[in-house]
């Protein structure tokens, strides 16, 4: 090894710091040559162009730290590969499909490096877990005249990562959400404007943005006219003074939610390409996502790339039939529970049970109306999902349950010793929980626990592994991440959680936490991690609670 | 095998900033000497003069793909036997040894770890002579 590391760092630092400063324009460029490529008449040579654009960065992107760009420059890219293959040009639906991707992948370009962090195997990548990025923050515009009202929803706001922009009357509202569409309003009714100026106002911007603003009214009625006029408004949540700023932070926060609604995934393999396009548009006007494969060999592949809820299959396929190759996925541990749905025109019942048999779950005959293959499909998706989730969140807090969260923590502390890097757990307890439950009732414990999930939840990164160990306890698992990095992240989400207020029968009270953490290196076996933070934790409490403490073995 | 240190790396990869990356890991942090090409052809045309002692190739190119450019790389006398390895995203087992019936001694998963990257060739180069 010639060089020394920190010197190798900084050049690397370098150049993602230049790739990073060179991505808008390179997206512009896409953008631009998209445009270009569709107000022509589909110019082959500007096609080929936007391929080869569109396929460097679904290339570079991971290396880079912007995964999620990568991924959305490579599904364009596919797009892009099989226009050019068979000749044809793009549907109006396809049209509107590029220009969402378009929207998506500037927006993972601008959401920067860190905030876009999932699954880093790089060290090229932050090791110090960042709070949330201050461009990924969700945006919070709050209309609201009182202002130690509005300090206060601020407060909270801020403290599980939402950027708030406040105004005091509707003055300037408009102009800023023609500006920059915020994520959610938070809007008080009476304004000094008038009483009804916050729905006035919600009335005019809803008219003028599609889709509807999530937006969220507060009022100081709880009248049956006061209420319908806020749904009128488009208002999909309502809260009467005196606030409950915890719970309105929750419904803004489901509310904001994306991953929730993620579309669909479907990976649909057929060795026709026409028929296997057709899927995809048919299933891509249904708002979900789709991969086409038409080589069966391809198909391990996009297993692990994709992701699919679900997986479409033509039983006959030359090299392997798709029986065989339904076979082969059951074969792999990781894919027993995926949904596999064939189509085929075989309408012998005999033959469709052998479908079944090696490892089908449904049977749907071609040709099949395309309303049918999308009720099909969807409702196998949804089925799925539901019970995956099932399977591994615990219902409260949507975390992972104590099971899966000690699976989480052997598989990522193999593959810390793999790949040489550190790894730190934590053990978490809600200091003094017993108290909380017994002063305030269960409803507010339950209260605090989710508060302290979605705070877990927003301030760690993506590719930690967050889990409810049970009653008031978490544990979470941080990949690629030293004791010292996990003590200042911890300590910073300590803090911030001693400052969020609950609110009981008009009384405030606020909770605290207890943290223990031990780190791989040091140890090196899961139980022992486990044990020595569970140590520690111990040791945290006993030295006063709300503070953490490490295991620095 | 023709020569017994690692030396020489001819790297064939479409996407600059990767080329970018792959230059400071395989020559800064690695000490190896590294000739990047862009694609398929420029790499058969500097190949005899460059005389590598590995070929490093990335799987997705557009034009000529890895495993093509492999297969015209060894139609030259001078890079029949030249140890190879392919670069590809995402792997599988099975890929893995679908790439190695090309001739490849080895996969490595994209993207690569650039302080571990000339690590992870050396060990191929070393495990080369027990295959």
């Amino acid at each position: 090894m010639k060089n020394s590391a920190p010197d190798v760092q900084e050049q690397l630092r370098a150049l993602q710091a230049s790739y990073t400063a060179q991505l808008p324009s390179k997206i512009e460029e896409i953008e631009c040559c998209w445009q270009t490529l569709s107000g022509s008449d589909w110019d082959p040579a500007t096609l080929e162009l936007l391929h080869r654009l569109t396929h460097s960065l679904a290339g570079s992107g991971k290396t880079f730290g912007f995964p999620r760009l990568g991924e959305l420059a490579r599904s364009l890219e596919q797009r892009l590969k099989a226009w050019l293959e068979e000749d044809v040009s793009a549907s109006d639906d396809d049209r509107v499909q590029v220009g969402t991707l378009l929207d998506e992948m500037r927006h993972a370009a601008a959401s920067g490096a860190a905030a876009d962090s999932d699954d880093r195997d790089s060290d090229t990548e932050t090791i110090v877990p960042p709070p949330a990025g201050s461009s990924e923050r969700p945006l919070i515009y709050l209309i609201e005249d009182d202002r130690a009202l509005g300090d206060e929803i601020r407060l909270q706001l801020d403290h599980f990562g939402y950027r708030c922009q406040s105004f005091s009357s509707t003055e300037g509202v408009e102009a800023a959400v023609a500006a920059r569409r915020p994520d959610a309003l938070i809007v008080d009714m009476t304004l000094p404007e008038g009483a009804g100026a916050g729905v006035d106002l919600m009335h005019r911007l809803q008219q003028q943005n599609r889709p509807a603003l999530p937006t969220v009214f507060i009022s100081a009625h709880n009248d049956f006219q006061s209420r319908l006029a806020a749904v009128q408004a488009g208002g999909d949540a309502y809260f009467v003074k005196p606030l409950d700023v915890a719970a309105l932070v929750d419904r803004v926060d489901q509310m904001t939610r994306h991953d929730v609604n993620a579309p669909y995934r479907i990976l649909a393999v057929d060795d026709d390409p026409t028929l296997v396009a057709h899927y995809a548009l048919t299933l891509g006007r249904a708002g979900m996502e789709v991969k086409t494969v038409t080589e069966p060999a391809g198909v391990i592949n996009a297993l692990a790339d994709f992701k699919p809820d679900l997986i479409l299959m033509d039983v006959y396929m030359p090299i392997c039939s798709g029986l065989e190759l339904a076979k082969l996925i059951r074969q792999q541990e990781a894919y027993l529970d995926i949904p596999i749905v064939f189509l085929s025109s075989e309408t012998n019942l005999e033959k469709q049970f052998t479908a079944m048999r090696m490892g089908g779950d449904d049977f749907l005959t071609k040709p099949i109306p395309d309303q049918h293959l999308v009720s099909s499909v969807a409702v196998r998706a949804e089925r799925a999902r539901m019970l995956s989730a099932l399977m591994v969140q615990d219902s409260l807090t949507g975390l992972l349950k104590h099971a899966m969260i000690k699976e989480q923590l052997v598989q990522e502390l193999s593959r810390a010793k793999r790949t040489q890097s550190a790894l730190s757990f934590a053990m978490i307890d809600i200091d003094h929980f017993k108290s909380v439950n017994d002063s305030y009732g269960h409803m507010m414990g339950d209260r605090v626990i989710k508060s302290l999930a979605r705070l877990l939840q927003q301030r760690l990164r993506k590719c930690d592994k967050i889990g409810r160990y049970g009653g008031e306890e978490f544990a979470v698992v941080l990949p690629n991440c030293d004791l010292n990095a996990a003590v200042k992240v911890l300590d910073a989400i300590r803090e911030d959680f001693a400052q969020l207020r609950y609110l009981h029968q008009g009384k405030e009270f606020s909770a605290t936490f207890s943290t223990g953490l031990a780190a791989f290196p040091g140890h090196d076996d899961a139980e022992e991690l486990n044990r020595a933070a569970d140590e520690a934790l111990y040791e945290a409490k006993r030295r006063g609670r709300n503070r953490v403490a490490a295991d620095h073995r | 095998m023709s020569s017994d240190t690692l030396q020489r790396i001819l790297y064939v990869e479409d996407e600059p900033d990767i080329q970018a990356v792959a230059r400071i890991a395989l020559e800064t942090v690695g000490g190896f000497t590294v000739q990047i090409c862009s694609c398929g052809e420029d790499a058969l045309q500097a190949a005899v003069e460059f005389a590598p002692d590995l070929l490093l190739l990335d799987v997705m190119m557009p034009g000529m793909d890895g495993p093509t450019t492999l297969k015209e790389l060894r139609n030259l006398p001078q890079l029949e036997n030249t140890p190879a390895v392919f670069m590809t995203a995402k792997v599988q087992p099975q890929e893995v040894e679908q790439f190695k019936s090309y001739g490849a001694l080895d996969v490595i998963a994209k993207p690569f770890d650039p302080m571990a990257l000339s690590g992870q060739i050396a060990a191929v180069w070393q495990g080369r002579d027990e295959k």
